[in-house]
Protein backbone atom coordinates (compact mmCIF):
# COMPACT_ATOMS: atom_id res chain seq x y z
CA UNK A 1 0.00 0.00 0.00
CA UNK A 2 2.44 2.57 0.62
CA UNK A 3 6.49 1.69 0.03
CA UNK A 4 9.46 4.36 0.74
CA UNK A 5 12.64 3.66 -1.26
CA UNK A 6 15.75 5.36 0.27
CA UNK A 7 13.46 8.54 0.76
CA UNK A 8 15.51 11.73 1.53
CA UNK A 9 13.58 15.22 2.86
CA UNK A 10 15.06 18.58 3.32
CA UNK A 11 12.98 21.84 3.10
CA UNK A 12 14.23 24.38 0.69
CA UNK A 13 18.09 24.89 1.24
CA UNK A 14 18.13 23.81 4.85
CA UNK A 15 19.96 20.27 5.70
CA UNK A 16 18.58 16.91 5.41
CA UNK A 17 15.53 16.17 7.98
CA UNK A 18 15.15 12.70 7.02
CA UNK A 19 17.50 10.29 5.53
CA UNK A 20 17.28 6.97 3.38
CA UNK A 21 14.25 6.14 4.74
CA UNK A 22 12.81 2.89 3.21
CA UNK A 23 9.83 0.66 5.00
CA UNK A 24 6.31 -0.90 3.61
CA UNK A 25 3.03 -0.45 4.86
CA UNK A 26 0.92 -3.82 3.99
CA UNK A 27 -2.74 -3.40 3.83
CA UNK A 28 -4.48 -3.94 6.51
CA UNK A 29 -1.52 -3.58 8.87
CA UNK A 30 -1.63 -1.32 12.01
CA UNK A 31 1.82 0.49 12.89
CA UNK A 32 3.07 2.70 15.42
CA UNK A 33 5.93 5.15 14.70
CA UNK A 34 7.92 6.36 17.44
CA UNK A 35 11.28 8.36 17.97
CA UNK A 36 12.47 11.45 20.00
CA UNK A 37 11.47 14.91 19.41
CA UNK A 38 12.70 16.53 16.59
CA UNK A 39 13.38 12.95 15.09
CA UNK A 40 11.37 13.17 11.97
CA UNK A 41 7.97 11.90 12.80
CA UNK A 42 6.35 15.06 11.47
CA UNK A 43 8.43 15.39 8.93
CA UNK A 44 7.69 11.84 7.82
CA UNK A 45 3.96 11.82 8.37
CA UNK A 46 3.95 15.14 6.14
CA UNK A 47 5.49 13.07 3.61
CA UNK A 48 2.68 10.66 4.05
CA UNK A 49 -0.39 12.92 3.31
CA UNK A 50 1.03 14.25 0.79
CA UNK A 51 1.82 17.52 2.39
CA UNK A 52 5.15 17.90 1.09
CA UNK A 53 7.04 16.18 -1.31
CA UNK A 54 10.61 14.05 -0.80
CA UNK A 55 13.92 15.79 -1.96
CA UNK A 56 14.95 12.45 -3.17
CA UNK A 57 13.92 8.72 -3.04
CA UNK A 58 10.75 7.06 -4.46
CA UNK A 59 7.38 7.16 -2.49
CA UNK A 60 4.70 4.45 -3.83
CA UNK A 61 0.98 5.11 -2.26
CA UNK A 62 -1.61 2.82 -3.27
CA UNK A 63 0.46 1.73 -6.58
CA UNK A 64 0.89 5.43 -8.12
CA UNK A 65 4.20 6.96 -7.72
CA UNK A 66 4.13 10.10 -5.78
CA UNK A 67 6.69 11.57 -8.16
CA UNK A 68 4.53 11.58 -11.00
CA UNK A 69 1.18 12.89 -9.88
CA UNK A 70 0.26 16.11 -10.57
CA UNK A 71 -1.99 18.35 -8.42
CA UNK A 72 -5.09 16.93 -9.45
CA UNK A 73 -3.96 13.71 -9.16
CA UNK A 74 -2.19 13.80 -5.90
CA UNK A 75 -5.90 15.42 -4.31
CA UNK A 76 -7.20 12.06 -4.81
CA UNK A 77 -5.17 10.65 -3.57
CA UNK A 78 -5.09 12.19 -0.40
CA UNK A 79 -8.83 11.31 -0.62
CA UNK A 80 -7.62 7.95 0.20
CA UNK A 81 -5.83 9.21 3.06
CA UNK A 82 -7.38 9.80 6.56
CA UNK A 83 -5.43 12.54 8.89
CA UNK A 84 -5.68 12.81 12.87
CA UNK A 85 -3.27 15.52 13.84
CA UNK A 86 -1.92 16.30 16.38
CA UNK A 87 -3.38 19.95 17.23
CA UNK A 88 -6.96 18.32 15.96
CA UNK A 89 -7.03 21.15 13.33
CA UNK A 90 -10.96 21.34 13.47
CA UNK A 91 -12.75 24.67 12.15
CA UNK A 92 -13.68 26.83 14.69
CA UNK A 93 -17.14 28.18 12.85
CA UNK A 94 -17.79 25.06 11.94
CA UNK A 95 -20.53 22.62 13.87
CA UNK A 96 -19.22 18.94 15.01
CA UNK A 97 -21.21 17.63 12.46
CA UNK A 98 -20.19 19.86 9.86
CA UNK A 99 -16.49 19.19 10.60
CA UNK A 100 -17.11 15.80 10.36
CA UNK A 101 -18.73 16.39 7.05
CA UNK A 102 -15.85 18.50 5.30
CA UNK A 103 -14.16 15.56 3.87
CA UNK A 104 -17.17 14.15 2.01
CA UNK A 105 -18.61 17.93 0.68
CA UNK A 106 -14.80 17.94 -0.69
CA UNK A 107 -15.26 14.46 -2.32
CA UNK A 108 -18.56 16.24 -4.07
CA UNK A 109 -21.02 13.88 -1.72
CA UNK A 110 -24.50 15.44 -1.99
CA UNK A 111 -26.28 17.33 0.79
CA UNK A 112 -28.49 14.38 0.96
CA UNK A 113 -26.28 11.33 1.61
CA UNK A 114 -23.97 13.13 4.48
CA UNK A 115 -26.14 13.53 7.34
CA UNK A 116 -26.98 10.17 8.28
CA UNK A 117 -22.98 8.75 7.87
CA UNK A 118 -22.06 11.42 9.75
CA UNK A 119 -24.66 10.98 12.17
CA UNK A 120 -23.84 7.67 12.92
CA UNK A 121 -20.19 8.04 12.96
CA UNK A 122 -20.22 11.22 15.74
CA UNK A 123 -22.55 8.16 17.56
CA UNK A 124 -19.73 5.69 16.89
CA UNK A 125 -17.08 8.09 18.64
CA UNK A 126 -19.36 8.95 21.44
CA UNK A 127 -20.29 12.20 20.13
CA UNK A 128 -23.94 11.59 19.19
CA UNK A 129 -25.26 14.64 21.90
CA UNK A 130 -22.58 16.96 20.62
CA UNK A 131 -23.86 17.65 16.85
CA UNK A 132 -24.30 20.95 16.63
CA UNK A 133 -21.73 21.64 19.58
CA UNK A 134 -18.57 23.48 18.06
CA UNK A 135 -15.23 22.49 18.71
CA UNK A 136 -14.00 25.48 21.21
CA UNK A 137 -16.96 24.05 23.81
CA UNK A 138 -15.29 20.71 23.36
CA UNK A 139 -12.91 19.28 25.61
CA UNK A 140 -9.70 17.91 24.40
CA UNK A 141 -10.88 14.43 23.93
CA UNK A 142 -13.76 15.30 22.70
CA UNK A 143 -12.09 17.26 19.88
CA UNK A 144 -9.66 14.57 19.41
CA UNK A 145 -12.44 12.13 18.81
CA UNK A 146 -13.97 14.75 16.53
CA UNK A 147 -10.67 14.75 14.59
CA UNK A 148 -10.82 11.12 14.08
CA UNK A 149 -14.48 10.75 13.25
CA UNK A 150 -13.34 13.46 10.38
CA UNK A 151 -10.44 11.44 9.20
CA UNK A 152 -12.36 8.24 8.95
CA UNK A 153 -15.65 9.53 7.45
CA UNK A 154 -14.62 8.44 3.55
CA UNK A 155 -13.80 5.32 4.95
CA UNK A 156 -10.03 5.67 4.45
CA UNK A 157 -7.94 3.16 3.09
CA UNK A 158 -4.70 4.57 5.31
CA UNK A 159 -5.14 6.32 8.44
CA UNK A 160 -2.19 8.47 10.00
CA UNK A 161 -2.34 9.94 13.58
CA UNK A 162 0.11 11.88 14.96
CA UNK A 163 0.20 11.95 18.53
CA UNK A 164 -3.55 11.12 19.14
CA UNK A 165 -3.53 10.66 22.69
CA UNK A 166 -1.00 13.65 23.11
CA UNK A 167 -3.76 15.87 24.66
CA UNK A 168 -5.78 13.64 26.48
CA UNK A 169 -5.66 11.85 29.74
CA UNK A 170 -4.81 7.88 29.95
CA UNK A 171 -8.51 6.87 30.17
CA UNK A 172 -9.33 9.10 27.19
CA UNK A 173 -6.14 8.07 25.42
CA UNK A 174 -6.87 4.20 25.90
CA UNK A 175 -10.78 4.73 24.44
CA UNK A 176 -8.59 6.50 21.14
CA UNK A 177 -6.59 3.03 20.66
CA UNK A 178 -9.62 1.40 20.97
CA UNK A 179 -11.53 3.23 18.17
CA UNK A 180 -8.01 2.79 15.78
CA UNK A 181 -7.76 -1.04 16.61
CA UNK A 182 -11.80 -0.65 15.55
CA UNK A 183 -10.89 0.68 12.60
CA UNK A 184 -8.06 -1.62 12.03
CA UNK A 185 -10.18 -4.63 12.59
CA UNK A 186 -12.34 -3.24 9.76
CA UNK A 187 -9.22 -3.44 7.21
CA UNK A 188 -8.06 0.49 7.81
CA UNK A 189 -4.26 0.07 7.71
CA UNK A 190 -3.38 2.71 10.47
CA UNK A 191 0.11 4.18 11.29
CA UNK A 192 0.09 6.18 14.12
CA UNK A 193 3.19 8.51 15.67
CA UNK A 194 3.57 8.59 18.82
CA UNK A 195 6.80 9.12 21.55
CA UNK A 196 4.84 7.54 24.52
CA UNK A 197 6.68 4.21 24.72
CA UNK A 198 4.18 2.57 27.60
CA UNK A 199 1.48 3.20 24.76
CA UNK A 200 3.43 1.14 22.64
CA UNK A 201 4.68 -1.70 24.79
CA UNK A 202 0.69 -2.25 25.29
CA UNK A 203 0.40 -3.03 22.44
CA UNK A 204 1.44 -6.02 19.60
CA UNK A 205 1.96 -4.06 17.22
CA UNK A 206 4.98 -3.12 14.75
CA UNK A 207 6.96 -0.15 15.47
CA UNK A 208 9.23 1.84 13.20
CA UNK A 209 12.07 3.97 15.38
CA UNK A 210 13.38 7.17 13.76
CA UNK A 211 16.42 8.93 15.33
CA UNK A 212 18.22 11.94 13.81
CA UNK A 213 16.20 11.42 10.47
CA UNK A 214 16.50 7.95 10.36
CA UNK A 215 14.89 5.04 10.49
CA UNK A 216 16.64 2.27 12.75
CA UNK A 217 14.67 -0.03 13.38
CA UNK A 218 11.17 -1.94 12.60
CA UNK A 219 10.63 -3.99 15.75
CA UNK A 220 7.34 -5.83 17.25
CA UNK A 221 7.05 -5.83 20.89
CA UNK A 222 8.20 -9.31 21.21
CA UNK A 223 10.94 -8.46 19.36
CA UNK A 224 11.62 -5.10 21.88
CA UNK A 225 11.24 -7.83 24.48
CA UNK B 1 -32.70 23.85 1.95
CA UNK B 2 -30.25 26.09 3.98
CA UNK B 3 -26.41 26.45 2.18
CA UNK B 4 -23.80 24.37 4.22
CA UNK B 5 -21.75 26.82 5.66
CA UNK B 6 -18.28 26.94 4.15
CA UNK B 7 -14.95 26.39 5.71
CA UNK B 8 -13.65 29.44 4.23
CA UNK B 9 -15.88 32.12 5.37
CA UNK B 10 -14.58 35.39 3.62
CA UNK B 11 -17.37 37.03 4.92
CA UNK B 12 -15.32 37.46 8.32
CA UNK B 13 -12.27 39.00 6.74
CA UNK B 14 -11.42 42.60 6.93
CA UNK B 15 -10.33 43.29 3.38
CA UNK B 16 -13.56 40.77 2.00
CA UNK B 17 -15.89 42.85 5.06
CA UNK B 18 -15.53 46.05 2.49
CA UNK B 19 -15.25 44.54 -0.17
CA UNK B 20 -18.79 45.15 -1.58
CA UNK B 21 -18.12 48.87 -0.45
CA UNK B 22 -15.14 49.45 -2.62
CA UNK B 23 -16.74 47.55 -5.24
CA UNK B 24 -19.81 49.43 -5.06
CA UNK B 25 -17.67 52.83 -5.19
CA UNK B 26 -16.02 51.49 -8.60
CA UNK B 27 -19.48 50.29 -9.93
CA UNK B 28 -20.94 53.71 -9.34
CA UNK B 29 -17.94 55.22 -11.80
CA UNK B 30 -18.66 52.29 -13.70
CA UNK B 31 -22.51 52.77 -14.26
CA UNK B 32 -21.52 56.67 -15.07
CA UNK B 33 -19.44 56.34 -17.35
CA UNK B 34 -21.58 53.35 -19.26
CA UNK B 35 -24.28 56.37 -18.77
CA UNK B 36 -21.66 58.90 -20.16
CA UNK B 37 -20.86 56.61 -23.16
CA UNK B 38 -24.92 55.56 -24.02
CA UNK B 39 -26.15 59.13 -23.87
CA UNK B 40 -23.27 60.46 -26.00
CA UNK B 41 -23.48 57.91 -28.29
CA UNK B 42 -27.33 58.63 -28.86
CA UNK B 43 -26.85 62.20 -29.09
CA UNK B 44 -24.44 61.64 -31.58
CA UNK B 45 -26.23 59.59 -33.34
CA UNK B 46 -28.90 61.95 -33.65
CA UNK B 47 -26.32 64.58 -35.06
CA UNK B 48 -25.14 62.70 -37.17
CA UNK B 49 -28.02 61.48 -39.15
CA UNK B 50 -29.33 65.18 -39.79
CA UNK B 51 -32.91 64.39 -38.13
CA UNK B 52 -31.53 67.55 -35.48
CA UNK B 53 -30.19 69.65 -38.24
CA UNK B 54 -31.83 72.67 -39.64
CA UNK B 55 -31.66 72.74 -43.18
CA UNK B 56 -32.12 75.81 -45.37
CA UNK B 57 -31.73 76.84 -48.72
CA UNK B 58 -31.25 80.42 -49.62
CA UNK B 59 -31.78 81.93 -53.17
CA UNK B 60 -30.56 85.97 -53.28
CA UNK B 61 -33.46 88.57 -53.16
CA UNK B 62 -35.48 88.94 -56.33
CA UNK B 63 -34.79 85.35 -57.52
CA UNK B 64 -37.34 84.62 -60.44
CA UNK B 65 -39.97 82.33 -59.72
CA UNK B 66 -39.03 80.09 -62.07
CA UNK B 67 -35.59 79.53 -59.90
CA UNK B 68 -37.52 79.02 -56.92
CA UNK B 69 -39.65 76.52 -58.29
CA UNK B 70 -36.83 74.52 -59.57
CA UNK B 71 -35.12 74.65 -55.83
CA UNK B 72 -38.07 73.44 -54.31
CA UNK B 73 -38.45 70.72 -56.75
CA UNK B 74 -35.38 69.51 -56.56
CA UNK B 75 -35.10 69.57 -52.87
CA UNK B 76 -38.97 67.74 -52.79
CA UNK B 77 -36.81 65.05 -54.64
CA UNK B 78 -34.17 64.49 -52.40
CA UNK B 79 -34.27 61.10 -51.00
CA UNK B 80 -34.43 61.43 -47.20
CA UNK B 81 -36.30 65.29 -47.01
CA UNK B 82 -40.03 65.28 -45.88
CA UNK B 83 -40.98 68.62 -47.01
CA UNK B 84 -39.63 71.67 -48.61
CA UNK B 85 -41.85 74.52 -48.45
CA UNK B 86 -40.95 78.26 -48.98
CA UNK B 87 -40.87 80.59 -46.34
CA UNK B 88 -43.79 83.05 -45.88
CA UNK B 89 -43.01 86.54 -45.94
CA UNK B 90 -45.09 86.09 -42.04
CA UNK B 91 -42.28 83.56 -41.03
CA UNK B 92 -39.76 85.89 -41.77
CA UNK B 93 -41.43 88.82 -40.33
CA UNK B 94 -41.43 86.68 -37.13
CA UNK B 95 -37.89 85.30 -37.43
CA UNK B 96 -36.37 89.09 -37.76
CA UNK B 97 -38.50 90.86 -35.50
CA UNK B 98 -36.63 90.82 -32.11
CA UNK B 99 -34.12 93.12 -34.74
CA UNK B 100 -36.35 94.71 -37.01
CA UNK B 101 -38.92 95.12 -34.87
CA UNK B 102 -42.81 94.85 -35.90
CA UNK B 103 -43.03 97.73 -38.13
CA UNK B 104 -42.51 97.65 -42.25
CA UNK B 105 -39.17 97.74 -42.22
CA UNK B 106 -39.33 94.75 -44.14
CA UNK B 107 -40.72 95.62 -46.95
CA UNK B 108 -37.60 97.88 -48.08
CA UNK B 109 -35.13 95.39 -46.98
CA UNK B 110 -34.05 92.65 -50.14
CA UNK B 111 -34.29 90.03 -48.27
CA UNK B 112 -33.47 86.52 -49.69
CA UNK B 113 -35.68 83.67 -50.26
CA UNK B 114 -35.46 81.03 -47.38
CA UNK B 115 -36.91 77.44 -48.30
CA UNK B 116 -37.38 74.87 -44.68
CA UNK B 117 -36.37 71.69 -45.49
CA UNK B 118 -37.61 69.52 -43.18
CA UNK B 119 -36.13 65.36 -43.19
CA UNK B 120 -37.50 62.77 -42.49
CA UNK B 121 -36.82 61.38 -38.90
CA UNK B 122 -34.19 58.82 -39.25
CA UNK B 123 -33.09 59.43 -42.72
CA UNK B 124 -29.54 60.27 -43.81
CA UNK B 125 -29.28 62.44 -46.92
CA UNK B 126 -26.82 62.92 -49.20
CA UNK B 127 -26.10 66.58 -48.61
CA UNK B 128 -23.08 66.87 -50.73
CA UNK B 129 -25.40 65.30 -54.11
CA UNK B 130 -28.31 67.12 -53.05
CA UNK B 131 -26.30 70.23 -53.19
CA UNK B 132 -24.78 69.22 -56.83
CA UNK B 133 -28.38 68.95 -58.36
CA UNK B 134 -29.92 72.01 -56.49
CA UNK B 135 -26.41 73.91 -58.18
CA UNK B 136 -27.81 72.40 -61.43
CA UNK B 137 -31.11 73.66 -60.77
CA UNK B 138 -30.69 76.65 -59.42
CA UNK B 139 -27.33 78.21 -59.51
CA UNK B 140 -27.70 81.19 -57.38
CA UNK B 141 -29.09 79.13 -54.47
CA UNK B 142 -27.26 77.93 -51.56
CA UNK B 143 -27.52 74.67 -49.22
CA UNK B 144 -27.15 75.40 -45.48
CA UNK B 145 -26.85 72.47 -43.54
CA UNK B 146 -24.81 73.44 -40.44
CA UNK B 147 -22.97 70.16 -40.79
CA UNK B 148 -19.57 71.34 -40.54
CA UNK B 149 -20.17 72.36 -37.24
CA UNK B 150 -22.58 69.49 -36.62
CA UNK B 151 -19.11 67.11 -37.53
CA UNK B 152 -17.43 69.23 -34.90
CA UNK B 153 -19.95 68.39 -32.15
CA UNK B 154 -19.85 64.86 -32.77
CA UNK B 155 -16.39 64.50 -33.13
CA UNK B 156 -16.48 66.37 -29.30
CA UNK B 157 -18.74 63.87 -28.14
CA UNK B 158 -16.83 61.01 -29.79
CA UNK B 159 -14.07 61.81 -27.64
CA UNK B 160 -16.29 61.81 -24.73
CA UNK B 161 -17.36 58.55 -25.17
CA UNK B 162 -13.60 57.12 -25.72
CA UNK B 163 -12.87 59.39 -22.76
CA UNK B 164 -15.89 57.62 -20.71
CA UNK B 165 -14.36 54.02 -22.04
CA UNK B 166 -10.91 54.63 -21.06
CA UNK B 167 -12.61 55.75 -17.34
CA UNK B 168 -14.58 52.47 -17.34
CA UNK B 169 -11.71 50.48 -18.29
CA UNK B 170 -9.53 51.82 -15.38
CA UNK B 171 -12.69 51.23 -12.79
CA UNK B 172 -13.24 47.96 -14.32
CA UNK B 173 -8.71 46.79 -13.92
CA UNK B 174 -9.02 48.77 -10.30
CA UNK B 175 -11.89 46.67 -9.20
CA UNK B 176 -10.26 43.19 -10.76
CA UNK B 177 -6.89 44.54 -8.81
CA UNK B 178 -9.44 45.08 -5.11
CA UNK B 179 -10.54 41.90 -5.89
CA UNK B 180 -7.02 40.16 -5.83
CA UNK B 181 -5.91 42.00 -3.26
CA UNK B 182 -9.15 41.00 -1.25
CA UNK B 183 -8.48 37.16 -2.03
CA UNK B 184 -4.67 37.47 -1.05
CA UNK B 185 -5.62 38.80 1.85
CA UNK B 186 -8.32 35.98 2.38
CA UNK B 187 -5.41 33.24 1.55
CA UNK B 188 -3.10 34.43 3.53
CA UNK B 189 -5.82 35.04 6.81
CA UNK B 190 -7.20 31.30 5.60
CA UNK B 191 -3.67 29.81 5.34
CA UNK B 192 -4.05 27.04 7.34
CA UNK B 193 -7.73 26.21 6.44
CA UNK B 194 -6.90 26.02 3.16
CA UNK B 195 -3.83 23.92 3.89
CA UNK B 196 -6.86 21.92 6.19
CA UNK B 197 -8.39 21.47 3.04
CA UNK B 198 -5.75 20.59 0.92
CA UNK B 199 -4.49 17.71 2.97
CA UNK B 200 -8.14 16.24 3.45
CA UNK B 201 -8.42 16.29 -0.18
CA UNK B 202 -9.56 19.50 -1.99
CA UNK B 203 -8.27 20.16 -5.28
CA UNK B 204 -7.04 23.98 -6.12
CA UNK B 205 -10.39 23.92 -8.24
CA UNK B 206 -12.34 23.08 -5.09
CA UNK B 207 -10.63 26.00 -3.14
CA UNK B 208 -11.15 28.29 -6.27
CA UNK B 209 -14.72 27.66 -6.00
CA UNK B 210 -14.73 28.19 -2.61
CA UNK B 211 -13.61 31.66 -3.20
CA UNK B 212 -14.85 32.58 -6.32
CA UNK B 213 -18.73 32.06 -5.42
CA UNK B 214 -18.24 34.11 -2.49
CA UNK B 215 -16.89 36.79 -4.19
CA UNK B 216 -19.40 36.48 -6.59
CA UNK B 217 -22.32 37.21 -4.26
CA UNK B 218 -19.99 40.07 -2.33
CA UNK B 219 -19.16 41.85 -6.29
CA UNK B 220 -23.70 41.51 -6.87
CA UNK B 221 -23.90 43.22 -3.65
CA UNK B 222 -21.69 45.88 -4.54
CA UNK B 223 -22.34 46.14 -7.97
CA UNK B 224 -26.24 46.30 -7.12
CA UNK B 225 -25.35 49.34 -4.30
CA UNK B 226 -23.57 50.74 -6.95
CA UNK B 227 -25.52 50.80 -9.77
CA UNK B 228 -28.78 51.95 -7.50
CA UNK B 229 -27.01 55.24 -6.19
CA UNK B 230 -25.61 55.91 -10.08
CA UNK B 231 -29.37 54.88 -11.18
CA UNK B 232 -30.28 57.40 -8.59
CA UNK B 233 -27.93 60.22 -9.80
CA UNK B 234 -28.46 59.73 -13.05
CA UNK B 235 -32.45 60.75 -12.58
CA UNK B 236 -31.43 63.96 -11.13
CA UNK B 237 -28.97 64.78 -13.62
CA UNK B 238 -31.87 63.92 -16.26
CA UNK B 239 -34.24 65.82 -14.41
CA UNK B 240 -31.96 68.87 -14.50
CA UNK B 241 -30.98 68.78 -17.72
CA UNK B 242 -34.77 68.80 -19.07
CA UNK B 243 -35.18 71.80 -16.75
CA UNK B 244 -32.40 73.51 -19.27
CA UNK B 245 -33.07 74.99 -22.68
CA UNK B 246 -30.55 73.06 -24.94
CA UNK B 247 -31.65 72.25 -28.42
CA UNK B 248 -28.00 71.01 -29.56
CA UNK B 249 -28.97 67.87 -26.95
CA UNK B 250 -32.02 66.22 -28.44
CA UNK B 251 -31.91 62.86 -26.28
CA UNK B 252 -29.96 62.82 -22.87
CA UNK B 253 -31.79 59.94 -22.00
CA UNK B 254 -30.39 56.20 -21.71
CA UNK B 255 -32.92 54.68 -23.43
CA UNK B 256 -33.91 50.99 -23.18
CA UNK B 257 -30.55 49.83 -23.98
CA UNK B 258 -28.63 51.85 -21.97
CA UNK B 259 -30.94 51.06 -18.36
CA UNK B 260 -30.86 47.64 -19.68
CA UNK B 261 -27.07 47.82 -19.63
CA UNK B 262 -26.85 49.60 -15.89
CA UNK B 263 -29.29 46.73 -14.54
CA UNK B 264 -26.71 43.88 -16.23
CA UNK B 265 -23.64 45.82 -14.71
CA UNK B 266 -24.20 44.29 -11.20
CA UNK B 267 -24.09 40.66 -12.57
CA UNK B 268 -21.38 41.99 -14.65
CA UNK B 269 -19.56 43.21 -11.70
CA UNK B 270 -20.17 39.34 -9.61
CA UNK B 271 -18.77 37.96 -12.93
CA UNK B 272 -15.82 39.71 -12.49
CA UNK B 273 -14.97 39.57 -9.23
CA UNK B 274 -15.57 36.04 -9.36
CA UNK B 275 -12.96 35.68 -12.33
CA UNK B 276 -10.49 37.64 -10.55
CA UNK B 277 -11.09 35.49 -7.20
CA UNK B 278 -10.55 32.06 -9.48
CA UNK B 279 -7.97 33.32 -10.86
CA UNK B 280 -5.85 34.81 -7.78
CA UNK B 281 -6.64 31.82 -6.06
CA UNK B 282 -5.42 29.42 -8.87
CA UNK B 283 -2.35 31.11 -8.99
CA UNK B 284 -0.93 31.22 -5.76
CA UNK B 285 -1.87 27.62 -4.77
CA UNK B 286 -0.18 26.51 -7.85
CA UNK B 287 3.21 27.72 -6.20
CA UNK B 288 2.45 25.76 -3.03
CA UNK B 289 3.87 22.07 -2.99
Amino acid sequence: MVRFENVGMRYGLGPEVLRDISFTLEPGSFQFLTGPSGAGKSSLLRLLFLGYRPSRGLITMFGEDVAEADREQLALLRQRIGVVFQDFRLVDHLSARENVALPLRIAGVGDEDILAPVTELLDWVGLGDKLDAFPQTLSGGEKQRLAIARAVIRRPRLLLADEPTGNVDGVNGRRILRLFEALNDLGTTILLATHDERLIARYAHPCMRLVAGQLLEVATREAAQ
Amino acid sequence: MRRAPSALELRRDGAARYLPWTIGLKMFFAALAVAGMVALERVASTWESGANAVVTVELPAGSSAAMIDAALETMRRTVGVASAELLSEDAMADLLSPWLGAGDAMQDLPLPVLIDVRIDEGEVVDWAEAEARLYEAAPEASLETGMVWVERLVDFARLGQLLAAIVLMVVVAVAALTVVFATRSGLAIHRETVELLHLLGASDGYLAREFQWQAFWLGIRGGVGGVLCAGGALVVIGFAAGRMEAPLLPNVGLGVVGWLLLILLPALSGLLTMAAARQTVLHDLARVP
